[in-house]
């Protein structure tokens, strides 16, 4: 198989595209892929402060180094979860990444705002991944607003963002309807929330990373229950290969004609949010739900 | 071409090796020799759809249509995130 640009052996196949890049073509495709998502959804501009999301995968690794290479203000926030066996070597590989390419990098500990994961797991009744998810995304927030940053990006990819999209139609989830998408305006008490790789697959996503020498890492959370939403990402893929390119044209489908039907009806249904009264953060009930868990982790550790 | 073209009768031990690509997944690590000659036949046999999967060979990538010879060591990596 030849590279489409310049004639060289291929080393990636994209049947979505129905063709094959080498190594600096495919580099060129992906960037260009970034920044037409980036324009056409009004994302951000190099004037904006950019907070990205790094957990130690590749995908938000390669989200802030292809950001970083097109010139836009990128700092690095990694949450330490402390999870035995699984969160060093996740903190260690954000830490080397970051020199290694001379990136800004903000470190929020979770054990030194009370809420370690496995304490909090032992204090809840309940699945471990909702209060996890709810904790990382509480910090990313409280750190963008609370250091200025005007964007807050994940590594979030098409794959990601079809299989999410699936889920909350098939459950007709209006409110998860109503401000899914590649960009959440700031609103207050949250900060403006951006996935800047959503037009490119989990497998491009991958063959780049690798291109660039990403380090693949595997260190799994203990509690991980596996990936999410596989069963609907595999329906995905036999859509995708019954016709190449669907994927992507059901998700700009659903932001062009699907998402401000939900938007509308939102806001005449869904909650409203009001400051949480300890911390501030934007809650339906009275003190939010991280302030709960962390009440409930100090209870905890008085009784020891 | 490549010395992987060897002729197994050519081998120190004079014994004839059957034909093989050693095959290691990940992130799983398991490990099983295969007989196949192309990325293509190496995915059908595993039954991996090609774009679920990295296919490595000397660090470097490989597309479905690349022919694999006797001895290569192949990574077939899944592209799926975990988070
Ligand atoms: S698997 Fe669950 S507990 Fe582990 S990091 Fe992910 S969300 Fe948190
Ligand atoms: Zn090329
Ligand atoms: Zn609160």
């Amino acid at each position: 198989m030849k590279c489409k640009r310049c004639k060289a052996p291929a080393v990636v196949a994209l049947p979505s595209h129905n063709t094959g890049f080498c190594a600096d073509c495919f580099d060129i495709f992906f960037t260009r892929q970034v920044e037409r998502g980036i324009h056409s959804e009004k994302l951000f501009t190099k004037e904006d402060r950019i907070l990205i999301a790094l957990s130690g995968g590749k995908d938000s690794l390669a989200c802030i180094l292809v950001l970083k290479r097109l010139g836009y203000d990128v700092t690095g926030l990694h949450i330490d979860l402390s999870i035995p066996n699984s969160s060093e070597q996740a903190r260690a590989t954000v830490e080397a990444f970051c020199q290694e390419h001379g990136i800004a990098l903000i470190v929020k500990e979770m054990a030194q705002e009370g809420l370690a994961i496995p304490k909090v797991k032992a204090r809840l009744n309940r699945p471990i991944c909702s209060a996890c998810g709810k904790i990382k995304r509480y910090f990313f927030n409280k750190v963008a607003l609370d250091e200025g940053f005007t964007a807050l990006a994940t590594g979030h990819n098409l794959d990601d963002e079809i299989a999410r999209l699936f889920s909350n139609v098939l459950r007709w989830d209006v409110g998860y309807l109503s401000d899914q998408g590649p960009m959440l305006e700031a609103d207050n008490g949250f900060a403006r929330k951006v996935k800047p790789l959503f037009r490119l697959s989990e497998y491009e996503t991958a063959n780049w990373s690798f291109l660039q020498g990403i380090p693949y890492h595997y260190a799994p959370c203990p509690y991980s229950k596996g990936a999410s939403f596989t069963s609907y990402k595999k329906l995905w893929a036999d859509l995708e290969d019954g016709m190449p390119g669907r994927k992507l044209a059901f998700y700009l489908g659903f932001l062009e004609r699907g998402k401000v039907p939900f938007q509308k009806q939102e806001e005449l249904t869904g909650d409203s949010l009001a400051p949480c009264t300890s911390c501030g953060y934007p809650t339906s009930a009275e003190v939010c739900g991280v302030c709960r868990i962390k009440d409930a982790v100090a209870e905890l550790d008085a009784q020891d | 071409m490549s010395e992987h073209h060897a002729a197994p009768a050519e081998e120190p031990s004079g014994e004839r090796r059957p034909y093989g690509v050693t095959v290691t997944l990940q992130p799983s690590n398991k490990t099983e020799v295969l007989p196949v000659r192309s990325v293509l036949q190496l995915l059908n046999k595993l039954q991996i759809r090609p774009t679920t999967v990295l296919v490595i060979r000397d660090g470097g990538l490989l597309t479905p249509d690349q022919r694999l010879n006797h001895g290569d060591e192949i990574i077939v990596r899944t592209v799926v995130s975990s988070g």
